[in-house]
Parts: structure tokens; sequence; C-alpha cells
């Protein structure tokens, strides 16, 4: 009876949300809300762009106070268009598991670290190594693809360790499934259930070097391995920085206005981090939610493997795709505006091969 | 019941892989127009004199490139090679410029007149773009649409300051018949189909074609 009413509980609430959703499509709802996000990101870079030069006239704390703002609502909006690093993000924590804490942490590092790539882009190949503004543009196609090269890597590497997760779980055998079945945890986390699991393995279970029941004894090597491969989701989704960032910074150096540059592209990135650990905060609260009305039951590890494998093949498909998809691209698709100068491409990466306008390219 | 948790997993991924559909494509620059329509003896339309204002941020970064060409030539002349690199790229992509006859295209002949100079902190291309034959417009609309295809550079009339209103003298009309009159449409883009093309453009099955959706449209109409 009362699982009845967990069923319920959770069906009923699903089939609302997925009654929304495609309620939502139907009607156009998400169509116009996506219209209207582009407009609103085409208004607010001109209102940025307009914002650098008023600060670059007349510096006050008025025109400081609107490039700020416009900074962070540009970061907020940019992100609202959700593109390859938010999904990534956010399958990963959906299928991986980590609190709320983590998911913020990652999701505000990635933003982060994308100013950074930003500033260090300017920084490094402008000011460093004294390459023009629209070559420096260009080499955002390289971290793009370096990009989608780690999340195939973050792919992979969850497929494989949920691969052997679930190759240990089989390994095992039934011995201790039949145990396990008996018990059924109601917490939250895969590591918290298998502590409490542990009282009521049976003696015969000895927990020697060879134990491969998918859980570790001594310091959790799951652990580490947890934290690099969060670290590595960062790396692949920050490392491309915004190509809007990287032209403001450009604009503001020539003005010679780095400073300011730098500061509205930080800004930037706080919003974007805002969008971005909503929508992670999002994904954790759907998939504790998930969980909670439906608490594991027989082999706990096992069908958390089998997320852990479907979250890691969607993230490494995507990353492949994409990847496959940057690579073919090329000189496929005319750059729009200024050919040569291939500033105006979003396919900047021809900007090495066909010698631009403007003397011998660097890029 | 592990069959239902899986399901619930299933559908949480599936709605946020689902979610790159609706990532667009958005602009990262911008180029205000203005265009002239040319009409000759007969009162038939030849040509399309468009100027174009690129942005501050995009006209500086040009500008740093143009600054640092070799040689010892000056300004002027950069700005002119510049300006037939810029010819060359659009003459391949019919100059961005899309024009129909009531519904019909209308071809396009070979550019002059290409003008490039830096003025107010914005680099301004201008060129005459004549139609392959003159056009008798009695009783007809002539319609244009300017835009880059890939939407990442947004390119509209040049408008009041904060852009609701076409200035007058964004689309005006030289030597034209009496009654000849002009107007300029907004964009009004249909979201079902923005929604095809950002999906057509995330998947890369086919050209995205954002930007015809946020075009303006300018109509050149003459009495019958």
């Amino acid at each position: 009876m009362s699982g009845l009413k967990a069923m319920a509980g959770f069906l009923v609430p699903l089939v609302l949300l997925i009654a929304i959703g495609i309620a939502g499509y139907s009607l156009g709802w998400w169509q116009n809300v996506a219209v209207q996000i582009v407009l609103w990101q085409g208004k607010l870079y001109h209102t940025l762009v307009e914002a650098v030069s008023a600060l670059n006239r007349t510096p006050s704390a008025t025109t400081w106070g609107v490039l700020l703002g416009v900074s962070f609502g540009y970061g907020v909006f940019h992100a609202a268009g959700p593109g390859h690093g938010k999904v990534v993000l956010s399958t990963y924590l959906a299928s991986q598991g980590g609190a709320w804490r983590r998911a913020l942490g990652l999701s505000v590092l990635a933003a982060l670290l994308q100013g950074v790539m930003a500033i260090a882009i300017i920084g490094v190949l402008v000011f460093g190594l004294g390459w023009l503004t629209r070559q420096a543009m260009g080499s955002i196609d390289q971290a793009e693809l370096a990009s989608f090269v780690i999340v195939s890597l973050v792919g992979l590497w969850l497929c494989i360790r949920s691969l052997r997760r679930l190759w240990r779980s089989r390994h095992i055998g039934a011995a201790s499934t039949t145990v396990i079945s008996a018990f059924t945890p109601v917490t939250p986390g895969p590591r918290s259930s298998h502590s409490s699991l542990r009282p009521v393995l049976p003696s015969r279970h000895a927990h020697d070097a060879h134990c491969g029941c998918g859980h570790d004894h001594h310091i959790d090597p799951r652990e580490a391995g947890d934290w690099r491969v969060a670290l590595l989701t960062v790396l692949s989704i920050g490392v491309r920085p915004c190509s809007g960032a990287v032209l403001l910074l450009g604009a503001a150096a020539l003005l010679d206005q780095f400073g300011k540059g730098v500061v509205a592209v930080l800004t930037m990135s706080l919003g974007t981090a805002l969008t971005v650990s909503s929508l992670a905060l999002l994904s954790v609260l759907a998939r504790d939610w998930v969980k909670r009305h439906l608490k594991p039951a027989a082999g706990g590890g096992r069908w958390q493997a089998w997320i852990g494998l479907t979250g890691g093949a969607l993230i490494l498909v995507l990353g492949l795709s994409l990847t496959l998809a940057q690579w073919q691209r090329g000189p496929a698709i005319a750059p729009p505006l200024l050919g040569g100068s291939t500033l105006g491409a979003p396919t900047a990466q021809q900007s090495g091969h066909v010698p631009g306008p403007f003397g011998p390219g660097r890029g | 019941m592990r069959r239902w948790r899986e399901l619930g997993f299933g559908v949480v991924i599936g709605l946020f892989a689902g979610m790159p559909s609706t990532a667009l494509a958005h602009p990262h620059g911008w180029v205000d127009l203005s265009v002239e329509g040319i009409f000759d003896a007969q009162g038939e339309l030849t040509a399309l004199r468009q100027r174009w204002r690129m942005d501050p941020f995009y006209s500086q970064v040009v500008m740093e490139d143009m600054g640092r060409v070799e040689g010892d030539t000056t300004m002027a002349q950069r700005l002119d090679a510049l300006g037939v690199e810029i010819r060359n790229n659009l003459e391949t992509n019919d100059h961005l410029t899309h024009i129909t006859l009531n519904g019909q295209p209308v071809a396009q002949g070979t550019v002059t007149d290409t003008n490039t100079e830096y003025r107010d902190e914005r680099l301004v291309f201008s060129f005459v773009l004549p139609l392959a034959k003159p056009q008798a417009l009695a009783g007809q609309t002539l319609r244009y649409q300017i835009f880059d295809s890939t939407y990442y550079i947004e390119m509209l009339h040049e408008a009041n300051a904060d852009g609701s209103e076409p200035l007058p003298g964004a689309l005006s009309l030289d030597d034209a018949p009496r009654g000849c009159h002009t107007r300029i449409l907004k964009a009004d883009p249909d979201p079902d189909k923005v929604m095809e093309a950002s999906m057509l453009d995330t998947t890369q099955q086919g050209e995205p074609n954002l930007g015809q959706f946020f075009a303006e449209t300018g109509e050149i109409t003459c009495p019958g």
C-alpha cells in the first residue's frame, strides 16, 4: 500500500512535468522563450558595447555601474541558451551522483574558468605574443575543439568506471545479492548505503584484497577518481571562452582599458555561474527526487552503475559527435562577412589557412 | 520497480540531453545598414546603394589589423585594399542581399563604387549593388533582406537610440518616379522555424539559416 502511494507520489508529478513539457512545446512557449532570449542577447551585446564606450569616455560610478550590470546580465542570458557545457554538467550530475554543494562548486568553477580563459587568451596571445585580436579570436575554435575532445574523454572515463563497477558486481555473483536483496537501504547516497550494508553482510564474505563487491574499504580511490573526472568536466566546459568575452577584452585592450575589460568579463562569468549553477542544482534536485521516490531495492550498486553508464555514454556520444562535426566543418561554410578576416565567422578555423587581407596570418 | 527507476532516470537525463536543441546562435557583432534605391531616367530601379556601419568593437579590431599592415601604404590605401577584399568575399554569397520582385528572386550585377572608411570610430563599407537588369516597379513591390545567415552578425537598418524605430534615412530613394514609397518591416521570427533552424544548427545536418528569421525586410513600392 505504501509502495503504491510512493509510486503515485512519484508518477503523478512526473506525468505532470512531462505534460507541461509537451504542452509548452506544442503551444510554442519554449520556442517563444528561445526567440526572446536570442533577441535579448542581441540587445545586451549592443548595450555592453555602448557601456564600454561610455565608461571609456567618462569614467564615473554611474558608467561603471552600467557596465557591471550589463556584463552580469549578458552572462546570465548568454548562458540561458544551453550549450554543450550545460548538458555535460547536468548529465554528469544527474547520472554520477554528488551533493548540491558539489554541483554548485563545479558550475561556478566552470563559469569562472571560462572568464579566466578569455582573459588568458587576450593576455597571453595578444599582449604576450603580439597576436592580433582577430587571430586570438580564431584560437577560440581550437579551444572549442579541445573542449569537445575533453567532453569525449569525460564520457569515456565515466563509461569505463561504470563498466568496471558492473563487472565487479557481476563478479561477486549471487552470493552477496541474495543477502543484499533481503535488505532495502533507504539512505540516499551510494556510499552511505554501502556502509549501512556492511554490518549485515555475512561473515563468510571476507574483505580481502580481492574483494570486488563494489565498495572500497580503505581510502576510497573512487573519491579521488571522482574529483579527477569532476575537474575534467569543469575543464571541458571552461576551456572554451565565450567569443563575446574575448571580443570585449580585445576591444577594451585596444582602447587601453584592459583592466576594465577584465572586471567586466569576470562579472559576466558570475552571471553565467548563476544560470549554470541554477541548472546544475535543478538536475541534482531532479535526481534526488527520483531517488527519494524510488528507494534502491535489489542490487542498489548495480543500477547506480547502469545509470552511471548511461550518463557516461550520453556524454561520450555528445562529445564525439561535436568533435566530429567540428572536425568536418572547416572551409565548408563561408565566413559571413569579412571572409579573409574571419572575425565574423563562428567557423574562424580557416584563419590559419586562408591568407587574410591583413598581411601574413599568425593565427 | 527497478525498471521504473531506470525509466525515471532516463526521463530526467533525457530532459537535459534534449536541451541542446534550444542552444541558439546569437549575434556577436552588428552592422547598421542604410540602403538607397537608385532609379534611371526611365523610372526603373537600377541598383541598391548600401552603406554598412560595423559595430565599434568590430571596427576596433579591424583597425588594429589595418594598423599592423607592413609596407609604406597609407591608411586610405589599406582601407581600399580591405574594401576590395570585402567585395570579393561578398561576391561569393550575393552580398548577403536577397532581393525579390513580387516574390520572384531578382538577379544581381557586379558591385561598383566600393568605398571603405573609418569614421566616428566605425568602419564604414559602402557599395552600389546593381540589379542584373533595371526593373520597372510600376504597380509592384520590390523587397530585399540583408542578413548573415549564421546570425553571428546582426544586420539591421539604422535606427534610433533604443533601436525601436528605423531612421528615415535608413531606406531612401534617388530619382524615383512620383508616388514611390518605402517601408522597413521588422523581423517577426516564427518561433517554430527558429527552433527548427537551431536544431539543424546543433546537429550540423544542414545549413544554419538562423539569420534569415531575424532579418528586416525593406520594401520599395511604386504606383501602377
